[in-house]
């Protein structure tokens, strides 16, 4: 296993995240999960027991001592130029609903405005963001093939978000893979040291760089 | 199969897809984008969310007037609400990946879409990207081969139309029908003068409020090109099928964007179809006619068999498609 760094060229730059962390390792361990365990993403899962928990093989680096291990794999890198909030909608369409629905013996009344069917205008965070570094330790050619995989990193995929035009891997003389969380007692936070991150239980007191090289910590013109 | 299907719509008539509105004129939306300097820059953008919606009311009316056997079979409104707009989840999120598994092989609508079913979260096989102006600004993104005018700023590509929206109460050819028009007013002061009546206050306020109005709308201009790509993950062959149902269907009347019904956002569009590692081939072409390649005809007969089957079902039973969505309907 080698340094290396890993770079993103985004499409027209738009990413969807409020937090700009983007750990490479997550998107490396959501294709693992699709070609070892497809099973997995039948469904979205807001948690998973323990004893459920999928470990990946990923070609990185671990590091860490017993379950404050990590893998040795930076968060995301780079200048975002701009934040800007869009908006997503989502409505109920009443004039196929005239057509399609069968209310049997109900009154045909639809409330819109609260409850189940309740139109939407949902506010989405995006950054304005040209490229993204990862600094990581691992096999540069099974990254490789892992990202050939992925099109879209952040939020709201299906939308179109994270466009990622082009990946390069390749060696770096400098192994800078401490630019993430880092397990430490003595920690500002609790937050996820490994994937999922969203998985609150397995969080835990941890050290985020103050680097500026990190997107989350870059300053916005 | 995992893939992309790359789109080009040329616009047919002026496209309306609007992001704000101050009084009586909207304005086309715009998204931040880089140049090809990597500076911000602010350029109009269909949004992939409007793309997608579209494509799904296509796909879920293709299999309700498929399942009906030529008439419209109605459902329920929780399916109604799960087919055309996602559903929604209540409660506590709960995992069954046998039955998502079922719902999927049964539905594939529902498999490539996504959708809220019960407490799970069934996530689609589409990611629907924006559609993007050939245009100056995004020459660097848009590839060589995608047709357009390439040196017009996408600002230079807008237009603004205006229209009157005329209150017939107020034409005296068309007084005749108003219902109060014939009740004489009593000015104030006159010794007849009665005590407001409510009904005629409300008439007489929807009076004062000018229905009349002159309205503009920032628009794209017809023959402009927009490129738009779709990323789809692990689709079978029937899943291929029913996402060209969806197209199939809204090729019968081509619009995207707004204001349909007075003829704007009319587009043709030319299809092609990839699978990651392999090289790129025609796949739909929407225009006249919606005419299919082999690939895209194959699966949607696929398709088209898979639903004739369910159809006979639903004769028998009519609740299947309840059943199905429950993941109670075994292979």
């Amino acid at each position: 296993m080698k340094p290396l760094k890993i770079t993103a060229y985004m499409r027209t730059g738009k990413i969807a995240t409020t937090d700009l962390y983007l750990p490479l390792d997550a998107i490396l361990e959501y294709v693992w999960i699709q070609q070892n365990h497809p099973e997995l993403l039948e469904v979205s899962q807001s948690s998973i027991p323990p004893d459920e928990l999928v470990i990946s093989d990923l070609p990185l680096e671990k590091r860490g001592e017993g379950d404050d291990w990590y893998w040795a794999c930076s968060f995301a890198c780079g200048e975002p130029k701009r934040e800007e909030i869009i908006h997503w909608h989502k409505r109920f369409d009443f004039d196929l609903g005239t057509e399609y629905i069968d209310f049997g013996n109900r009154r045909g009344k639809v409330d819109v405005k609260s409850g189940h069917y309740k139109n939407y205008r949902m506010p989405l965070v995006t950054y304005l963001v040209p490229k993204l570094e990862w600094y990581a330790v691992g096999k540069l050619i099974e990254i490789e093939v892992l990202l050939s995989y992925v099109a879209h990193i952040g939020k709201k995929r299906s939308q179109g978000f994270g466009r990622v035009a082009k990946w390069i891997v390749e060696k770096w003389p400098e192994d800078l893979s401490h630019l993430r969380a880092i397990p430490d007692p003595e920690g500002d936070m609790e937050m996820g040291i490994r994937p999922p991150y969203w998985l609150a239980w397995q969080w835990k007191r941890a050290k985020l760089s103050d680097d500026e090289r990190l997107a989350c910590n870059a300053r916005l013109a | 199969m995992n893939g992309k299907i790359e789109t080009v719509f040329t616009l047919l008539s002026p496209l309306s897809h609007i992001g704000e509105s101050i009084g009586p004129n909207s304005y086309l939306s715009t998204q931040d984008m880089l140049d090809a300097e990597g500076n911000p820059i602010s350029v109009f953008a269909y949004s992939g969310n409007a793309l997608r919606g579209m494509w799904r009311d296509a796909g879920a009316e293709y299999m309700l007037k498929k399942l009906g056997s030529g008439a419209t079979l109605q459902i329920p409104l929780e399916l109604f609400y799960l087919f055309f707009s996602g559903g929604a989840i209540g409660g506590d999120q709960a995992i069954d990946i046998d039955q998502a598994r079922r719902i999927r092989e049964q539905i594939p609508h529902l498999s490539i879409f996504g959708g809220g079913v019960g407490n799970m979260l069934l996530p689609g096989k589409l990611s629907v990207g924006e559609a993007l102006p050939v245009c100056r600004e995004l020459a660097h993104i848009i590839p060589d081969y995608v047709s357009g005018n390439r040196e017009l700023s996408a600002r230079q590509m807008t237009t603004e139309v205006s229209y009157s929206r005329k209150d017939d109460a107020k034409d005296d050819l068309l007084r005749p029908y108003l219902q109060d028009a014939g009740i004489p007013q009593i000015g104030p002061g006159s010794q007849m003068a009665l005590l407001p009546d409510p009904e005629q206050e409300k008439k007489k306020e929807k009076k004062e409020n000018p229905q009349q109005m002159r309205y503009t709308m920032e628009v794209f201009c017809r023959g402009a090109a927009l490129w738009q790509e779709t990323f789809f993950r692990d689709l079978c062959e029937i899943e291929l099928g029913a996402f060209v149902a969806a197209i199939a269907k809204w090729a019968e009347n081509p619009c995207i964007g707004g204001q349909n019904r007075i003829g704007m956002g009319r587009v043709k569009a030319e299809m092609s179809f990839q699978l990651f590692g392999e090289e790129k081939e025609p796949f739909i072409t929407v225009g006249d006619r919606c005419l299919l390649a082999d690939r895209a005809r194959e699966a949607k007969t696929r398709y088209d068999k898979f639903l004739e089957k369910y159809a006979g079902y639903l004769e028998e039973k009519r609740e299947g498609l309840t059943l199905a969505i429950a993941g109670k309907v075994e292979k």
